[in-house]
């Protein structure tokens, strides 16, 4: 059996491999599963805890104030100067 | 940097939620999340932190690092009044520009001083023992903790050097208070040299120089370098009409003279004076005569400098100390704003060597 003309250059290859990738995943992330990443909490309340507190869901929080790439592109704080004398 | 890290999340702190503490609502729209969202939230250290630190919240207030009570007192006595909100242009000038300064939990313990450059010190993870770099020298940076680290001054200081933080000589009640109110920092179990020093206690020392000089000078004056000194102190409008800032003239010098406070534990006669920032005219921005009482207080303070060095300029030798009439507070230093009470700290020469 011959393999598709498409197939003959690998560059061609391995940019339709690479297409149908993206494209899976997008289908995945907005079709089949869509929302924030699950967060992951420590299990609190043991024993070497003082009392048993409940969690917040801060999941939405979480999301973006642990991800790198908005971290990476946001400017708050960077106009901020280290005072030279705080006076005290 | 605005990063919260994994490990964070993971900690107990993390494991609260954001919200228990910040506030604001789980929503994955920034607007929507943020919307009464409090970025301080110990600053009402009574609702948040106390809910698992009640033993420590509950005398902090009476710790000087919130209350400040070191700076207001100062200024009370100076303005003539037994407490600020006696006089509301006094308490609007305390408010509005030294009570910025003042620490929350959080200031210590997660983030860098608002007043400072803010920030989280660690990615939100929270520093049972707080940063000496990030936290004390944040606010303490133009004097203790700046001549501390070498940044302010000539250099630093030989517990720096040995790796020594600001936490391995102040106790915890130097920072959350304690059972009582105190009046200043003067009044707090302050730590002394002798705490690891035994040796040098004059009643046991055996070295010549520790015996004749450990009850009449304060340690400092042989082991201190010089320090730094504020000048000119003035409260003015800030150029876009925001509040009140302070500005001062710095000067690196080295001054010993009378004690302007002999107690049972700093009974010493001569100890290294410091200027601080109080003068006749610093609050005029404010009001008329708003400091009526300088007189009646010394702005030549007792200073405890902390950039101690075993070898100094002034101990190399008795003709460096004895003969060296550059180090002694003389008129020469005082200025026209001064308070006249300065002149009693004008010591006489010590005694010609034989």
């Amino acid at each position: 059996m011959s393999k598709p003309k498409i197939f003959n250059k690998w560059i061609t290859s391995l940019v339709i491999v690479a297409v149908v990738g993206i494209a899976a995943l997008g289908i995945y992330q907005f079709g089949i599963a869509p929302g924030l990443p699950e967060e992951e909490y420590a299990v609190v309340g043991g024993e070497d805890k003082p009392f048993e507190f409940e969690t917040v869901d801060s999941s939405s929080c979480i999301a973006c104030h642990t991800n790198e790439a908005i971290i990476a592109a946001s400017t708050v704080g960077q106009e901020v100067e280290e005072v030279a004398s705080a006076g005290g | 940097m605005f990063l919260v890290s994994q490990e964070f999340v993971d900690s107990t702190h993390g494991g609260l939620g954001c919200i228990a503490c910040h506030g604001g609502e789980n929503a994955p729209d920034q607007a929507v999340a943020h919307a009464d969202m409090n970025p301080y939230p110990s600053r009402e250290f009574d609702a948040n932190c106390s809910t698992c630190h009640a033993d420590v919240t509950e005398q902090y207030e009476t710790s000087i690092h919130y209350n400040l009570h070191g700076m207001a007192n100062g200024l009370s006595e100076f303005a003539d009044v037994s407490s600020l909100s006696e006089s509301p242009h006094h308490e609007e000038a305390f408010d509005n520009d030294c009570y910025k300064c003042h620490a929350t939990c959080g200031d210590c313990h997660v983030s860098r001083a608002k007043n400072f450059s803010e920030g989280l010190v660690d990615q939100h993870n929270f520093l049972g023992t707080p940063s000496m770099e990030e936290n004390c020298y944040a606010c303490h940076n133009a004097r203790n903790a700046g001549e501390y680290m070498g940044s302010v001054g000539f250099g630093s200081d030989v517990h720096f050097e040995a790796g020594m933080t600001c936490m391995d000589c102040h106790p915890k009640s130097n920072f959350h208070g304690s059972e009582g109110i105190t009046k200043d920092m003067w009044e707090e179990d302050l730590p002394s040299c002798l705490d690891c020093h035994e040796d040098k206690d004059p009643a046991v020392a055996t070295d010549v120089e520790h015996k004749v000089h450990g009850d009449s000078l304060s340690c400092q004056v042989c082991h201190a370098q010089a320090n730094n000194n504020c000048f000119e102190c003035h409260l003015d409008e800030k150029e876009d009409g925001s509040g009140l800032a302070s500005s001062s003239e710095m000067k690196i010098m080295f001054r010993v003279g009378y004690n302007p406070m002999v107690s049972e534990e700093r009974p010493y006669k001569y100890v290294t004076l410091r200027h601080v920032p109080a003068q006749a005219n610093m609050l005029e921005v404010v009001g008329d005569d708003m400091m009526p009482a300088l007189n009646t207080k010394t702005n030549w303070n007792y200073s405890p400098t902390h950039n101690i060095q075993k070898s100094t300029f002034q101990n190399e030798s008795c003709e460096s100390c004895h003969e060296n009439t550059k180090i002694w507070l003389s008129e020469e230093d005082f200025r026209e704003t001064d308070s006249t009470l300065n002149e009693t700290l004008i010591p006489d020469l010590p005694p010609a060597l034989e």
